[in-house]
């Protein structure tokens, strides 16, 4: 059954243990930051089949909103997507107790890989690929889920992405600002035309 | 420091700040300058650790919890970071109710775009300190293009950015 609000969940009541599977395996495979987690999160429903990429990207927006770590939040929410409240417990203890599991080990065996020339290399070239993980994920996005047949609202759309682009990443707004405005800024210009669309 | 404290500490950091290293201003004040709690030495190696293995960022608070009061510190830190984003069920939840009226529908589209402009900053964040380097550069945008046209697996994209990292640097290319 799809729900209200829902605009690309393809499969609900995702059984409890493949929902645990899939976000302990997510948990232990996000290497490079939040931003391989979030990559490797998406890659990881979207294979599945459970969700596409416009409702990775709705969730991703949401989960910026609640206080604390967003990567918890959005897996709670796209565990309630799969399976409701148990669902999003579940989610949410799968995901954060293997990399707690793993950053326990690495504090109590602390080596600074940083320190040593070969280790800081070998960071910085695995933080060059997070910067393309991370702007892979914003183009499929935007390329998932643009209304394009709207296209007034798309080009409107593509302004606000730039516009929240800018806000960030150069006059650094809050981040909470920037999300809320987009809510704000589409509950006015971006609804769907008479007998448009839906999401 | 008590584990109640503690969890008190790691509650309310997590509780007022918003992702990724957001809570460090809030910690760093609380543990290290009111409470005398933890070295700045520990806590740069608090936030070392937070970059190597994997998860979101902000488990870096988890080594702070360690170096703060051992193994109870980190379970502290462990919960207090859990319990704030499971407020996100609520706003789930009300968003479904309310999902099918056009100005939601509007308001969804908008959430979603601010997505992709804040997943583009992030991805800039990372850049900017890149940009002296043009190997670097030239890492950042082959690895775009494998992801893009091949949709791989990232893990070993990344394994192949850090070997490339130390053959530049054993090769005597800049690194930074």
């Amino acid at each position: 059954m799809r729900h209200a609000g829902e605009i690309g969940v393809l499969v609900h009541q995702v059984p409890l243990w493949q929902l645990f599977w899939a976000f302990a395996t997510i948990s232990v495979r996000g290497w490079g930051g939040g931003s391989g987690t979030i990559y490797t999160m998406s890659h990881e429903l979207v294979r599945r089949g459970w969700i596409t990429s416009a409702q990775f990207g709705l969730d991703f927006g949401l989960s910026r909103i609640p206080p604390g770590i967003n990567l918890i939040a959005l897996a709670v929410i796209l565990g309630y997507r799969l399976n409701g409240l148990r669902g999003s417990i579940v989610s949410g203890i799968a995901f954060v107790v293997p990399f707690s599991l793993i950053t326990l080990v690495l504090t109590v065996g602390f080596v600074s890989v940083t320190s040593n020339p070969i280790g800081g290399a070998a960071v910085q070239g695995a933080v060059a690929v997070t910067a393309a993980l991370t702007f892979a994920l914003a183009f499929e996005t935007a390329q998932s889920w643009m209304p394009w047949a709207e296209r007034r609202v798309a080009l409107l759309m593509m302004g606000y992405i730039v516009a929240s682009f800018v806000a960030v990443a150069i006059i650094h707004l809050s981040v909470v600002f920037v999300i809320v405005g987009g809510a704000v800024v589409g509950a006015v210009l971006f609804r769907p035309a008479e007998g448009g669309k839906l999401l | 420091m008590s584990f109640l404290d503690l969890f008190l500490v790691f509650l309310k950091a997590s509780l007022l700040s918003s992702g990724g290293l957001a809570p460090l201003p809030l910690l760093q004040d609380e543990l290290i300058i009111q409470r005398g709690a933890l070295t700045s030495a520990d806590f740069a190696s608090a936030l070392a650790i937070g970059r190597i293995g994997p998860g979101p960022n902000g488990k870096f608070v988890l080594s702070i919890g360690y170096y703060a009061g051992g193994l109870p510190g980190l379970f502290a830190a462990l919960i207090g970071m859990t319990l704030p984003p499971f407020l996100a069920i609520g706003l789930v939840r009300a968003h479904r109710r309310l999902a099918s009226r056009p100005w939601v529908i509007g308001l969804t589209r908008g959430i979603t775009a601010s997505s992709v402009g804040l997943l583009g900053a992030v991805g800039y964040s990372f850049t900017e300190p890149l940009l002296g380097s043009p190997a670097l550069l030239a890492i950042l945008a082959l690895s775009l293009v494998v992801l893009l046209v091949t949709k791989i697996d990232p893990l070993p994209v990344l394994a192949l950015g850090g070997v490339a990292g130390v053959g530049l640097y054993l090769l005597g290319v800049p690194v930074l």
